[in-house]
């Protein structure tokens, strides 16, 4: 499927037509992923289509779900797993249609996101984010509960 | 272009009245735009249009949340919402982002580590919102923290 998304110049949540690599930082995950002409991304919170190219760095808990570290020519895909943070760089045009945004974009644009913490949740987290050094990346969570949720 | 904005607008619209208007988690987000972009955010129930550069870092905060009941009495509706204790600090070089921490508190966590500030060893909990070490060097010389490279 993969190898068929490839060829159609596609990716989707991340796979086909894509490049993933997955590194160990402090704490969590970090998977950065480059997708190339269309990516199709179909989570609630993060849902939209990007023409063009995209960078994504997201944060990620270390889940019994969460791919392995190591590169991945076809990219990977982290669908179900909910990020603790990225950050994402487009260069083209991009659709979103989630519940944080509807609209479009033409052009260079970056978004940087924190997950949601819910009104009533009694949480302590702390996150360093370097997205040029993924390396540096540091995250904790107290109480951790939830996270792979 | 033009049917994709329509029906943006159209679903956004709808997301937002199904929704309701009013944030019920805490987040923070920043966002940068070089080029066009139109959007609407339902949970803010607001719109943009950038045509050139804009860069934004917000945090959208509830007002209120589910209050809990006593037990045994049916639920009481909202209270208001929520504890918090924040710090962020966001660097950017160029149009990207260098660098952003962030540590948050909310809810009992956030009233025992500001009860434990007030406390003569505060080191532990000054360690985690380092936005309350004291920075004297800096003060003093009343540097602009990279020169407006930091925001």
């Amino acid at each position: 499927m993969a190898a068929a998304l490839t060829v159609s110049a596609c990716s989707i949540n991340g796979m086909g037509f894509a490049s993933s690599e997955v590194i160990e930082a402090q704490g969590a995950l970090v998977v950065s992923t480059e997708t190339y002409g269309v990516a199709l991304r179909s989570a609630a919170y993060d849902a939209g289509v990007t023409i063009g190219y995209s960078w994504t760095l997201a944060v990620i808990p270390d889940c019994a779900a969460a791919p392995r570290t190591g590169k991945y020519n076809f990219g990977v895909s982290i669908a179900g797993i909910r990020p603790v943070a990225s950050v994402r760089r487009i260069g083209g045009l991009a659709l979103d249609m989630n519940r944080r945004t509807v609209g479009a974009m033409l052009g260079f644009s970056e978004d940087m996101i924190v997950r949601a913490i819910p009104a009533n949740e009694s949480i302590a987290r702390r996150l360093v984010l370097t997205p040029d050094e993924p390396s540096k990346i540091e995250f904790s969570q107290t109480p951790e509960q939830g996270l792979c949720d | 272009m033009r049917l994709a904005l329509c029906v943006a607008f159209l679903s956004a619209g709808i997301v937002t009245i199904l929704g309701g208007c009013e944030a019920n988690q805490l987040y923070m987000g920043s966002k940068t735009v070089v080029g066009v972009n139109a959007a609407v955010s339902p949970e803010q129930t607001k719109g943009w249009l950038v045509v050139g550069y804009d860069r934004t870092f917000a945090a959208v905060i509830p007002r209120s949340a589910d209050a809990e009941p006593e037990p045994g009495q049916p639920p009481t509706g909202k209270q208001d919402a929520m504890t918090s204790l924040a710090c962020s600090r966001l660097m950017v070089n160029g149009i990207t982002i260098k660098y952003f921490t962030e540590s948050i508190a909310t809810g009992e966590a956030a009233r025992r580590f500001a009860e434990a500030l007030k406390d003569a060893d505060s080191k532990p909990v000054k360690d985690f919102f380092d936005c309350f070490k004291r920075k004297p060097e800096a003060a003093a010389s009343g540097q602009a923290q990279a020169a407006g490279a930091d925001r």
